[in-house]
């Protein structure tokens, strides 16, 4: 069905409420920690007139709503503040960590919806055999088992011992080198592609299919497990029935019509979860040494680095409301009882 | 017999394997139906009438065992056909309309995406052809604006419309019967009439024959030339539907009549029939309408009743009308 224009442009709107509220609760919050950021600014063995200088520079000693009005000013100017950790511009670190987890993630979740839709589905039809057992117990330990175990698991394991795939980064840097790869977009395999490098587009797949097939095994066993009730759902339900009396072959019936009633609720579920993870990466980026979003957060946390971590939120609430309303929209164009 | 039987169900039982332990649906029933018939089913929920018609439709759902007994459609056994064969009855000679028109489409497709892939798959249609076929049939099921509920979905149709459309879809495939399972009952009064009135000229116009399943007996009497009455799984008399009505055989079918409230009569309390229906799990060995029936006699409770002739055109199971074997 066609959206309403003023529909979208009344979301897009309360995004910005949004990212305000979000910025202001975050800035608070930060500020009201009983922790001493300057000493990161002014290094380990700053003097005591040098970690002055420092809450100076920092704004540290002014009124929490003082501090605020200076970040907002700048915020506004397009300038997010300086990491405290890094000492760059946060908005340029986090633009070069965005196409990282971006790729990570995205591959991620195509695996996650490539395997586990059909393998749901395919549960679902052999309800109560075998495979439909293995499946179920395979997808229960998916969704339970924590992550950064499967990714250690999974580094050891193929990484180490086997040596097949690379145990970690986004690409071999010598080979790298030597056939002069750039990155363009940040995207490596879409950057590999556009140079026509052939050896690094395998390199980079080698080196992304392990972190990404670990960070897809939540949402994979997740959208199984949903495809797998949904279809059984969807099987008992009067029109799958009434098609098949009136003699629609079971294969359409199947793979037409109760398809579409399984995937556009999974589709929604995993859109939604797909916001959540930019950030919940961070142990998989951890271990695989993957230098992305998560990486980048997790190391700022550490690090009492404010204006980072208020990047990164901010960064990730876009995301997220903007990944919302995509969500929506696809939801409502493939669902005609959506009403805006 | 001068006429040939269109559809002879023999001696059917089914059980369904559930949960709870086997419950027996349908016990032993026997029906005959001729070309042009118009049958009707009455029972109570529970009575085993939509099971049966399932089972002659070929759309029993998967935990429904077939425990004996045989359904002739045109001397040819439905219930031993090879699953290649299915498809050429399924929908194509006996088609199906059900109770809840708002759960018959699938809510994410039109109407016309279901009715062009029923027409599609049953005569090689190409897309345009199958479209103007459907728009044909919604002009026959009496559709306004054929068009536009060509393009909506089910949401966006009445009940009443649902049903009709749902008409055109069953009669799409140009079937010999057509079974239609309480087709009215979710719809208001008003529209009710319209259904019934629309599936009565239909079934002139296309010669169908009729087997509408329904708790009812109102709508028996307007539609249907022949009624049975099924409790519990088993049927308990059948014949003419103006004789079953106006001079019912069985204590059951008595009853049943009597609990129908009439409009123009003020009645204190409303007449009902004191007791439950049995356990299909573990039905009664007898008559299974013993415990609630005034005229039982120990007998009844030995044996299932035999159907007993009356009056050449009627049976019914029931030991008072013992006399004249069937």
């Amino acid at each position: 069905m066609p959206v309403p224009r003023e529909y979208v442009v009344k979301r897009l709107l309360l995004l910005v409420f949004v990212v305000i509220g979000v910025l202001v609760i975050t800035f608070v919050i930060t500020r009201i920690i009983p922790a001493r950021p300057e000493f990161l600014w002014a290094g380990p063995h700053a003097t005591e007139e040098q970690l002055k200088r420092a809450r100076q520079e920092l704004h540290l000693d002014e009124p929490v709503h003082v501090q605020l009005y200076y970040y907002l000013l700048d915020f506004f100017r397009g300038n997010w503040g300086v990491s405290w950790r890094t000492r760059l511009p946060v908005l340029n670190d986090l633009l070069t960590a965005l196409p990282a987890t971006l790729e990570l993630v995205i591959v991620a979740f195509l695996l996650a919806s490539l395997i586990g839709i059909p393998l749901g589905i395919y549960s679902a039809l052999r309800y109560g055999r075998i495979a439909d057992q293995i499946i179920r117990v395979l997808t229960i330990l998916g969704a339970s088992v924590p992550v950064f175990w499967i990714a250690l698991i999974f580094q050891t394991a193929i990484g180490i011992w086997a040596g097949v795939l690379p145990a970690g980064k986004r690409v071999d840097d010598y080979l790298a080198y030597i056939t002069g790869f750039k990155p363009i977009t940040g995207f490596y395999i879409l950057d590999s592609i556009i140079q026509g490098n052939l050896p690094v587009f395998i390199d980079v797949l080698r080196h992304i299919i392990m972190p990404a097939f670990v960070l897809s095994i939540y949402p994979l066993s997740l959208s199984s497990r949903m495809s797998r009730s949904l279809m059984i759902e969807v099987l008992n339900e009067n029109h799958v029935r009434s098609l098949e009396v009136w003699g629609v072959p079971q294969k359409t019936i199947l793979f037409k019509y109760a398809l579409r009633n399984v995937i556009v609720p999974v589709i929604a579920s995993l859109g939604l979860s797909f916001g959540y993870t930019l950030v919940g990466a961070f142990m998989v980026e951890l271990i695989f040494v993957w230098p992305g979003l998560g990486y980048y957060a997790g190391m700022s946390l550490l690090s009492y680095d404010y204006p980072a971590i208020i990047g990164v939120v901010i960064l990730v609430a876009l995301f997220y409301s903007l990944i919302n309303l995509v969500v929506d929209l696809i939801h409502a164009w493939l669902d005609p009882r959506v009403r805006f | 017999m001068s006429e040939e039987k269109l559809l002879k169900v023999s001696e059917l039982t089914i059980h369904y394997h559930t949960v709870e332990g086997i419950i027996k649906a349908v016990r032993n029933i026997s029906l005959e139906v001729n070309v042009g018939d118009s049958l009707c089913i009455v029972g109570e929920s529970g009575s085993g009438k939509s099971t049966l018609g399932l089972a002659i439709s070929l759309s029993l759902p998967k935990n429904a065992v077939v425990v004996s007994g045989s359904i002739l459609y045109k001397g040819r056994d439905l219930l031993k056909l090879k699953t290649s064969e299915v498809g050429r009855y399924r929908g194509k000679e006996i088609s199906m309309i059900f109770q809840d028109p708002a759960t018959t489409f699938n809510p994410l497709f039109t109407i016309g995406e279901h009715l062009t892939d029923i027409l599609r798959h049953h005569f090689g249609m190409s897309r345009e052809e199958a479209l103007e076929r459907a728009v044909e049939l919604l002009k026959m099921v009496r559709l306004p604006d054929q068009a536009r509920i060509l393009h909506a979905y089910p949401h966006e149709l009445s009940g009443g419309m649902l049903q009709r459309a749902a008409i055109a879809a069953a009669l799409s495939t140009n079937p010999k019967i057509l079974i239609a399972d309480e087709p009215t009952t979710m719809l208001d009064v008003t529209t009710q009439a319209q259904i019934l009135d629309l599936i009565n000229s239909l079934k002139r116009e296309l010669n169908l024959t009729l087997i509408l399943i329904t708790h009812n007996l109102g709508i028996a009497g307007e539609v249907c030339s022949r009624t049975a009455v099924m409790y519990a799984g088993t049927l308990l008399e059948e014949g003419p539907t103006e004789d079953i009505i106006l001079n019912p055989l069985h204590p059951y079918t008595a009853k049943l009549i009597k609990a129908v409230p009439i409009i123009t009569k003020t009645q204190g309390r409303l007449s009902h029939i004191p007791g439950v229906l049995p356990d299909l799990r573990n039905p009664p060995k007898g008559c299974p309408f013993v415990d609630r029936c005034e005229l039982a006699t120990p007998e009844c409770s030995a044996s299932q009743p035999e159907y007993f002739r009356v009056g050449g055109v009627r049976r019914v199971a029931c030991i008072l009308y013992g006399g004249e074997h069937e």
